[in-house]
């Protein structure tokens, strides 16, 4: 269980088939903004396989200028991704 | 970053030429053939999804604009009070709902395929599903909001939300000003498609619109008296027919087609308008 607000990086790694992260939030930094529930595993379901047991879901925040090299919108601005939680490494410190 | 990209459903579905046509043809007859399913049921399918449009999402938001319990549960429990609505939500991914403040406006995308509230509002539009807006709107949000008609403030947090799983979600526009007396059914008129996705906000109300220039606002001088544009927008006639296109109200929502139409002066006795 990884409480709200805690820093997280999510996963840099080559994943072969089907997943839920797209590519530009890998290795990124961003805060766990909620826990959205348990659900089964989408990289198992999408090989008709039962993606059991159910996978912590978190809604993840990104500001937008972490995101992106020359972001060219307001400083505030920021992007939620929903991301399974085999996918983030907390970080220790806390922003 | 797109190498681990093999998974085998068709992004390209909605394009014939890319072959997923005839393929959904054979794998359809062949079900139907072996009595998997009827071909009557696919109808039935597809009868369901067609009934299902972007006015449930304004009568949502037009009762949570009215009703505060009702909006406390919408924000709270989407999901719960829609399937209560009579929503079929028993196979989909759930629903929930982002409110637009003064602060903070949501846009919703979906970057790896076509993710959409689809159970509430029916199918997405088509430029929802396409790769310049899935691969714009999250790099360059402002500048696809512009596009859209909707330039925000610096200071207004641009908030989007890439459906990357199972939540699939529904923008609360901001509740026009000038709103105060109208009822449930003339709000929901005011509430988009694209209000409800976040591209855009909620319409202006009508009188208000039809005010905009009767309250005293005029283009920029030497355009007002110009002949043969329309007495209400100043636009030019348009197309083979010479009609004119109007401002249908998005005058007020569009800063685009301010610009369009000369820099406008304000002449005394309109402030209350603002």
């Amino acid at each position: 269980m990884i409480e709200n607000g805690t820093r997280v990086r999510v996963d840099d790694r080559f994943h072969a088939g089907h997943h839920r992260v797209p590519g530009y939030l890998k290795g990124r930094e961003g805060v766990v903004t909620d826990c959205l529930g348990r659900f089964p595993n989408p990289e198992a379901l999408a090989y008709f396989r039962p993606g059991k047991p159910d996978l912590a879901l978190y809604q993840v925040r990104f500001r937008q200028a972490d995101l992106w090299d020359r972001y060219a919108g307001g400083p505030a601005d920021t992007l939620d991704a929903d991301i399974f939680e085999h996918w983030l490494q907390p970080l220790k410190d806390k922003p | 970053m797109n190498d681990t990209h093999v998974h085998a459903h068709p992004h390209a579905a909605d394009d014939p030429s890319s072959g997923y046509e005839p393929l959904e043809r054979a794998i359809r007859e062949l079900l139907v053939e072996k009595g998997v399913f009827t071909a009557e049921a696919i109808q039935r399918r597809i009868e369901a999804m067609d009934s299902l449009t972007p006015a449930n999402g304004s009568r949502l938001v037009a009762r949570a604009w009215t009703d505060p319990d009702f909006k406390a549960r919408l924000m709270e429990d989407a999901a719960g009070l829609l399937a209560e609505e009579g929503y079929e939500l028993e196979h989909s991914p759930t629903v929930r709902v982002v409110e637009n403040t003064e602060s903070v406006h949501n846009v919703v995308v979906c970057t790896l395929c076509s993710c959409y509230p689809r159970m509430v509002l029916g199918l997405p539009p088509a430029w929802y599903k396409k790769k310049a807006y899935r691969s714009r709107v999250v790099r360059e949000p402002r500048a696809v909001l512009a596009e859209f008609g909707t330039e925000l403030p610096d200071d207004v947090e641009v908030r989007v939300h890439d459906s990357t799983a199972d939540l699939r979600y529904i923008v609360l526009p901001r509740r026009p000003e000038g709103t105060e007396d109208m009822d449930e059914e003339a709000l929901a008129a005011l509430v988009t498609r694209d209000a409800l996705i976040g591209t855009a906000p909620a319409r202006a109300p009508p009188d208000r619109r039809a005010n905009f220039f009767a309250a005293g606002f005029r283009p920029a001088q030497g355009r007002s008296d110009s002949p043969g544009r329309c007495s209400r927008c100043w636009s030019r006639p348009m197309g083979r027919s010479g009609e004119f296109r109007h401002c249908p109200g998005d005058i007020f929502v569009l800063p685009g087609a301010l610009r369009a139409y000369g820099p406008l002066r304000r002449s005394a006795g309109s402030a209350s308008l603002w």
